[in-house]
Order: C-alpha cells, then structure tokens, then sequence
C-alpha cells in the first residue's frame, strides 16, 4: 500500500459530504459571518463619519480584522467537535475494533482521520476568503495580511483538530471527546491571559523598572513559546506587528533594548503557526500510540 | 493434520480477573472448531488476542506459525475477523463497506472492483451492491460481515457468535454459508451459543469455563472420551421387573434402569404406571450394533413384550452441560 494512500481519509471523505449535515454546518457557517459583516460594516461606517479621508482605511481594517476574528472562533469551535467524534464514533458505531484488525498502520488511522476533519475546515476557510476581501474594496489591509490570516486559520484548525484527535482516542464516546476537547479549548484561551496575568501582577507590573531576568533568552523564548499556543494572542500580535508594516520573520523584542541588549525574536505569527506544528505533531503521536500501542502492552482503559 | 492456530499457556488478567488461564489450544488447519462456553469464560478474549486486538499477560499465541504478538501485521493477513456485534457506518453503501475494508487490507484498486461483485456474490447480496449498510436486516448485516472477512483470503476465519439475534432462516443461510466457506478450505473458528447449530458444522469442538480449556478435539473422539459407553432407551409394555433382572447379567451391559420420566410424555400417559405395566428403561451399554442385536433378542426370548429399542445419541448440549456441571455455576 502506498504511503500517500489512505483508505481511512477517501472513507471519511466521501461519507462526510453525504447528506445535508455538511452543507447546512458550512451554511449557518457563512450565514453568521455575512450577518457579523454587515452589522459590523454599519457600526463601522457610521463611527467613521466625520473622517472622510481615513474612511475607507478604517472600514477596510475593521472589516478585516472584524471577520478574521469570527472565522477563527468558529474554525475553533467547529473543527474540534468534528475531530472530536472522528475515533470515538468509531467505538460508538463498534467499528473501531474491525479497523484495528486491518493493517492499515495507526498513524494512517489517526492521519485519514485528521485530514477528513482539516479538509472540511479548508473548505470553511476557503468560504472566509470572500468576506476578507472585502476589505480590499476599502483599502487598509495587504495582501500579506491575508495570507497569514488564513495561514493562522489553518494552523489554528490543525491544532484544534490534532486536540480532538487525541481526546477522541481515550475518550469511549464522542459527547466525552466533545466536551473535553472544547474544555481544552477554554483551559488554553483563557487559562493562558490569566497565568499572564498573574505572573505580571507578582513579578513585572510591581515596579516601573523591568526586573533584570525580563530582558534574557531563557525567559522571552520560554513564556514566547507558550504565548505563542494562544491564537487570539499570537495572531492578534501579528496583526499589530503587521499593521506598522513590519513584515520581517525575526523582530526585536519590545522593551529588552531599554533593559540593556536587544533580544530578536520570531515574529508572532511564524511562532504560532511554528508550534502549532510542534504541539500538532506531539499530540498526533501521543494518538497514534494509543491506538495500536506497542507489541505487548495493552491498551489503557478508555475514558467511559 | 498441521495446526493453524495454537496457544502455549495463554493468560490474560484485567486487574484481579482471570479471564484466561493457561489455554492451550490446538486448531487443525481445514477444521470447523466450535469453541464453545458460557458468558465470560473466556472465548472473545481468546478470539480477539489471536486476532491481535489484545495482548495476552503471558503465554502465547500462533496462527500458522507466527506469533500474534510479535508478527501483529503478518497474522491480520491471515486472520478474516467477525466480531459478536455489527458495525454500522452511515452513510455508506454495501459495495463501499466491502471496498473500503479490502484497501484497508492491502487489496489493490485493479482486484477490488472484481472482488466486490465475487463477495456479493458468494453471501447472496449482489442485489444490494447500492444499498446503505445500516438499511440492510440483521441477517443480510451478517451475511455482509462475513464477506468482509474474506475480503483479503485469509486463511483463517475467527467468527464470534456470528448467528447471535439472527431469525431461524437467517441462521440456516449462514450455517450453509459457513459449510461453503468451510468447502473452500477455510480453517473456521467460531462461537456460539446455539450449540444445535455448531454440532451440525463443527468438525472439532472445545468447551471453555472460566479461562480453562476443558475439552477439546475433533467431536466424535470428544464425544466418545466423555461418554464411553452408549446409551440405549427401552421401552417395554410390561416386564420391566423381569426385564431389569434379566440386563445386567447381558454381556456388554453395565447398568440398567427404570426411568421415570419418559422422553415420550404421550405414550406414557396413556400407560398405566405399573411396576409389571408398560416402563421405560435405559442402559449403559458397551459394545458395538452386534452385541446390541443380542440385547435385543435375549429381551425378546424372554417374552418381554419390546416396543421401543434405539441407541440414544449425545449431542453437543449433553457434552456441555457434563463438562461444564458444577463449574458454570
């Protein structure tokens, strides 16, 4: 069997599509973000009413930014909870022992299943291109901006959908798989700002004067990588970055100049999309080897 | 006869349970082995470790030669697997089952096209080719299931209750199916609890309890190894006192008694039951037809009136209940 043919991916594929559950998700999917659009560009245009000259700059940015953001919520919520279901309903449906018994190789298993759910979440994003465009009629936004938006998308749903994957596998029932995987979800969008924000309350934010151990490689690149795991954050920076029209792969780290060297670091979204990656590819594995785990050891009782 | 499946000293605990406990077990390539045994003794979790599902605790296990647990990959190609319930996926067709599971097989995309139509063929579904899987009946679901196994030729069919919640023709269908399958030169593992129906099929047969092998072989050899000596039912319309006095000085026979509850309620009851009136009697006989015939015409000779003379045969269930007695419960 070739490498690149997948069985488990050409399946999922061809049942996903059948039926009404696809077209009427990727439906409501656009229905919410032309209504989003529309209210946005209303509130928007009437905000920018009394400078004419900027106007289409501001609409533009705000249209953008305003659709990027309800994109990526809901490539958050929806790709998980397809991912989620992708090994679990397996074991709900009783099928998943008679793919066990072939010979496919589990990480084909878990692979077919995670390009099934990224594959939908492609088509989600894809259907997101029309709406940033938008922005393009205003002006205020760059092609740049663009792609690594829809580059954070997928890295995001690549993420996300790797997460699903690995709950799906413990997990007995898809309902248990959902609803750890989305607990995931709201342990890392909010767990992170506020370990942030305590940690700056007790060690940074005390004195005006950063402390000496702020401005070195060990701390930058330690709390930067974990930063980096939180898409509103990560890509929320790039976009800032973006915006004063920064479009260098390594920038200077803010504030360390002041604190006596100057500390480059990656630039936020390539550290997002870089270990979106990382974490994807540890988690994948983690999957693959409770699916077939090693010739004599058995498998961990599944979460019921 | 080469063996295709054997087990040395097979174990598998879950915590403090012992659901196998050194099973040493020997499947003949060719055979029909019904594996027989009540809930819980240990007959899907000696399936699915020779299917390579679970990992035994210790011991271990073959299939044609190759360690289930060391060559996992090699022994799937060998082993057609059915497990006791049926996956259904939606949203798929029946010539989508059979086509996904033989690429998931290894099965190259020239041969599947082909190979469908044959495996409809052989279960009799070629007319529900386009068919949604989970809109087929129960028998037709495992008639489909049993041609999955074949999809990659395996020599070895591992079936595990395959006629459980079937309807009696649904059952008959499969049971020819799997003497088809059977004439082909499959070696057929299977479990059931429909023993009637295994004892018709099986040309070998084991009884497992609580993780012990109790009885194993081919089931002639089985049957005669627990039950040496044959039954005989007689039933007379009067004499059964001279008759019992007179049997056990017979040659061949080793006990003789009256029986009080007549396998033939209706005759019986038009029978007074009268120690000189019409009896029952059964005797523990060895020998073979001749000595019998002599039986037949000692009773005659001494004027006991003989309606009823016939060898009562033991069946699958009669060996189940007397190996598993008193363990089962």
């Amino acid at each position: 069997m070739s490498t690149f043919h997948n069985p488990v991916l050409l399946k999922e594929l061809r049942s996903r599509m059948r039926g009404a559950r696809a077209f009427v998700v990727l439906t409501a999917f656009l229905l919410v973000l032309a209504v989003f659009t529309l209210l946005l560009y209303a509130v928007v245009r009437q905000g920018v009413g009394s400078d004419p000259l900027n106007a289409g700059r501001t609409i533009g940015k705000a249209l953008f930014l305003g659709v990027a953001t309800v994109a990526l919520v809901q490539v958050m919520i929806i790709v998980p909870a397809q991912s989620a279901g992708a090994i679990a309903g397996e074991k709900e449906r009783e099928t998943y022992d008679l793919l066990l018994a072939t010979v496919l190789p589990a990480w084909k298993i878990v692979l077919g299943k995670l390009l099934a759910a990224l594959a939908y979440a492609v088509l989600l994003i894809v259907a997101v291109v029309p709406f940033m465009a938008l922005a393009f009629l205003f002006g205020g936004v760059t092609g740049t901006e663009l792609l690594i938006a829809l580059l954070g998308l997928l890295a995001t749903a690549l993420l996300y959908g790797s997460a699903g994957i690995l709950w799906s596998v413990v997990s007995r029932r898809t309902i248990t798989a959902t609803v750890l995987t989305q607990a995931t979800n709201v342990l890392m969008l909010l767990g992170l700002p506020f370990l942030i924000f305590v940690f700056g309350s007790l060690f940074l934010f005390r004195t005006p004067q950063a402390p000496s151990w702020f401005a070195t490689y060990p701390f930058i690149y330690g709390t930067g990588w974990l930063l980096a795991l939180h898409p509103f954050i990560a890509l929320g920076s790039a976009e800032y970055v973006l915006s004063n029209g920064d479009t260098r792969w390594f920038i200077p780290m803010p504030g360390t100049l002041q604190a006596g060297h100057q500390i480059w670091i990656p630039t936020p979204w390539l550290a997002f999309v870089l270990m979106a990656l990382l974490a994807s590819a540890v988690l994948l594995a983690v999957a693959t080897r409770l699916v077939r785990p090693p010739t004599g050891k058995s498998k961990p009782p599944p979460i019921s | 006869m080469p063996s295709i499946v054997e087990t040395r000293d097979l174990t598998k605990r879950y915590g403090n349970i012992v659901a196998l406990d050194h099973l040493n077990l020997l499947i003949p390539e060719g055979a029909v082995y019904g594996f027989i045994g009540p809930n819980g003794a240990g007959k899907t979790t000696t399936m699915r470790i020779l299917t390579g599902l679970l990992a035994a605790t210790a011991g271990q296990a073959w299939v044609a030669g190759h360690d289930v647990a060391r060559e996992a990959m090699l022994v799937r190609h060998l082993v057609g697997w059915m497990p006791d319930s049926f996956g259904v996926y939606d949203s798929m067709k029946v010539w989508e089952y059979l086509d996904f599971f033989a690429d998931s097989m290894g099965v190259p995309a020239v041969r599947r096209k082909q190979l469908v139509v044959e495996l409809l063929d052989l279960v009799d579904l070629g007319h529900k080719r386009d068919a949604y899987v989970m809109e087929l009946s129960r028998g037709m679901q495992q008639r489909l299931s049993l041609a999955r196994t074949m999809a990659h030729d395996p020599k070895l069919l591992i079936l595990d209750e395959p006629a459980s919640g079937l309807d009696p023709r649904a059952r008959i269908e499969l049971r020819e199916l799997l003497k088809e399958l059977h004439v082909m030169g499959k070696t057929i593992l299977i479990s059931s609890h429909i023993l009637t129906e295994l004892a018709e099929m099986c040309t070998h047969v084991g009884i497992i309890e609580r993780g012990h092998l109790l009885v194993s072989g081919e089931v002639g050899e089985v049957l005669h190894a627990l039950q040496p000596h044959k039954l005989v039912e007689i039933r007379v319309l009067e004499g059964a006192k001279q008759a019992l006095a007179l049997l056990p000085d017979l040659p061949g026979v080793r006990a003789a008694r009256r029986v009080t509850h007549s396998p033939s309620p209706t005759l019986d009851a038009a029978l007074p039951a009268d120690d000189n009136g019409p009896a029952t009697l059964n005797i523990d006989y060895v020998g073979d037809d001749t000595g019998l015939s002599v039986l037949f015409k000692a009773l005659a000779a001494s004027g006991v009136p003989v309606v009823h003379f016939a060898e009562q045969r033991s069946d699958l269930e009669d060996m189940f209940m007397q190996v598993t007695k008193g363990i089962a419960q």
